[in-house]
């Protein structure tokens, strides 16, 4: 499948962090928020993840997606402390002041589907309406992307290894360009992406403080959908054959947030793994602006 | 919009149809005899849809305005199915239809889809336990229909399948009030109840039909795209359920899609109109 995957690129400094966007349309700002986290030996994610949904959505939105704090080609946290999602949600929340789009539409997937739904949480006045897409890292239970990826037989930080993951997370290979594949790989060898990379390996920050943290924060952000709800109209996507987001952990998220918030809706899409917004763009697409036109 | 009225096969049957583009031909569901039940649930749709779309809503066999069935073996999802596919046929002759059916309409426009002697684009389902697995227990119970009340029985029957904040639109009332006061409507809920062809007949077709009809679609799949709309809070059919029947399409094809609307029963076409018309005139107009 031929791909664009040339994009305006621009670079704005958030609380001393360089980090990198890219931008295209006119209209209510809306921004896209890829997965992964900083560290990650195996993949990077970047902006360009959403190179199939931006040129669609642009007619009527401004669609902005950014490379979140140390990933993709944005600089890296400059404090150990800072190793952590919480960190990675004030550099969006900071961004998104920075660029002066509030209050913006929110698209997140996977992680940053947490860094989504955080946002209106939390940055009530940033976040006019939030779609959290394939995001096991929001919803409860357990993850078990670590033995999904435990046979990955290519050595770390290699594109080969990266590629191998986004495989493994999809259903069919259709979608996977290789333009695409080469600007995550440049990401991943990057001098900035391995130097977080290094100190997080270096200091074991995954298991000491990011993934502890995550997992308190995340019984936080479950409590307080329970209590309070989130203010803005949700759209929850999911796929059916993502082996690290079983749909009815997706279902299980959908009603938590229907509970407290009517304007909640979910939408299932078959025949696609992780990346739905990829493996079935047009119906993922043609979800998102029918969504967001009303909203 | 004008009432129409056309003989299929002897059967006096009753049609609404506006707009022009693609047919969309909208199927009701509910019980032969049930006032609740005929194409006035799509009212609030149709106007929506025919702005781009020849939307047709009709009454099906022995609901609505449509006259009875003439055998009692006739009452039947089947009949109503091959009573509908004769109506379609009629009116469209060879053109490709889209089908937007709810809860028991699913099983007629399944046998559409199946059948093959109508051309059809796509096909949407709104809350159906007819067709969803799992849950036969709970097909709905038969509820009183001639209460000295009739306004609060027929808001009653609405609102014991609808969400609690759900508001039940006056038309639908109305047009089930005066459904109610039908004879022949009267006769054929009163065979349903006092003949029991209920259970007899009509529920045990249902049963052995929906066997074949998950058979018919793990072989050979449903040969469109299909759209599950569902109400989330409908105490028929759970989301859960809807997952179970996406999964069974998905087996044959690649382009099936559940979409979930919080605060919504079994009547999202009713509870949220515009919300439904707007996902509808997506789908739709991406085949």
């Amino acid at each position: 499948m031929a791909q664009r995957t040339q994009f305006t690129e621009s670079w704005v400094g958030v609380a001393g962090i360089r980090t990198r966007y890219i931008a295209e349309g006119a209209g209510e700002p809306l921004l896209f928020i890829h997965g992964g986290h900083f560290g990650d030996m195996n993949s990077a994610e970047c902006a360009e993840v959403w190179n199939l949904t931006i040129p669609d959505l642009a007619s009527h939105w401004r669609c902005v997606a950014l490379d979140r704090l140390g990933q993709g080609f944005t600089e890296g946290p400059k404090d150990e402390a800072a190793f952590t999602m919480a960190a990675s949600v004030r550099h969006v929340a900071d961004f998104v002041r920075a660029i002066d789009i509030a209050p913006c539409h929110v698209v997140g997937h996977s992680r940053g589907g947490y860094v989504a739904a955080r946002l209106a949480l939390d940055h009530p006045a940033l976040v006019r309406s939030c779609t959290i897409v394939s995001s096991n890292t929001i919803a409860p239970g357990p993850a078990s992307n670590e033995i999904v990826f435990a046979d990955n037989p290519h050595r770390p930080f290699s594109a080969e290894r990266a590629r191998f993951v986004v495989e493994r997370y999809s259903y069919s290979i259709a979608h996977i360009d290789e333009a695409w594949l080469a600007i995550r790989a440049r990401a991943l060898q990057s001098q900035t992406y391995r130097a977080a990379a290094q100190r997080m390996a270096e200091r074991a920050l995954y298991l000491t403080q990011f993934s502890p943290q995550l997992e308190d924060d995340r019984h936080d952000l479950l409590d307080r959908i329970a209590r309070d709800g989130l203010r803005q109209p949700t759209l929850v996507v999911w796929s059916g054959n993502d082996a690290t987001a079983p749909v009815a952990v997706g279902l299980d998220l959908f009603r938590r947030l229907a509970a407290r918030q009517q304007r909640t809706e979910f939408h299932l899409l078959n025949a696609t793994g992780h990346y739905c917004y990829r493996e079935r763009a047009p119906e993922f697409n043609r979800t998102l602006r029918d969504f967001l036109g009303r909203v | 919009m004008n009432e129409n009225w056309i003989d299929v096969s002897g059967v006096r049957t009753r049609y609404l149809i506006a707009g022009d583009g693609e047919p969309v031909v909208l199927i009701h569901g509910g019980e032969i005899g049930a006032p609740e039940a005929s194409e006035a649930v799509w009212v609030p749709c149709v106007n929506a849809l025919a702005r781009q779309f020849q939307v047709l809503a009709f009454d099906r066999l022995g609901m609505g305005g449509t006259a009875p069935p003439k055998y009692d073996e006739d009452y039947t999802l089947a009949a109503s199915a091959a009573h509908a596919q004769q109506l379609i046929a009629a009116l469209f002759e060879a053109r490709a239809v889209h089908l937007v059916a709810h809860g028991s309409g699913a099983r007629i426009a399944f046998e559409i889809c199946l059948g093959g002697a109508i051309r059809v684009h796509s096909c949407t389902i709104l809350n159906s336990a007819t067709v969803t697995p799992g849950v036969m227990e709970v097909v709905p119970r038969p509820r009183s229909t001639d209460a000295r009340e009739p306004r609060a029985q027929i808001c009653e029957n609405f609102r014991a399948l609808m969400a609690p904040q759900s508001r039940i639109p006056d038309a639908a009332i109305e047009a089930a009030l005066t459904l109610r006061a039908v004879d022949s409507l009267a006769e054929a809920r009163r065979k349903m109840r006092d003949e029991d062809l209920r259970t007899r007949i009509y529920l045990k077709e249902l049963g052995a039909g929906r066997g074949a009809l998950f058979r018919r679609i793990k072989e050979q799949g449903v040969g469109v795209p299909v759209l599950l709309l569902n109400g989330a809070d409908d105490p028929l059919v759970s989301a859960e359920c809807a997952a179970l029947l996406l999964q069974a399409l998905a087996e044959k094809r690649h382009d099936i899609e559940l979409h979930l609307l919080a605060g919504c029963g079994h009547y999202p076409q009713l509870e949220a109109p515009e919300t439904v018309s707007d996902l509808l005139a997506a789908f739709l107009g991406a085949i």
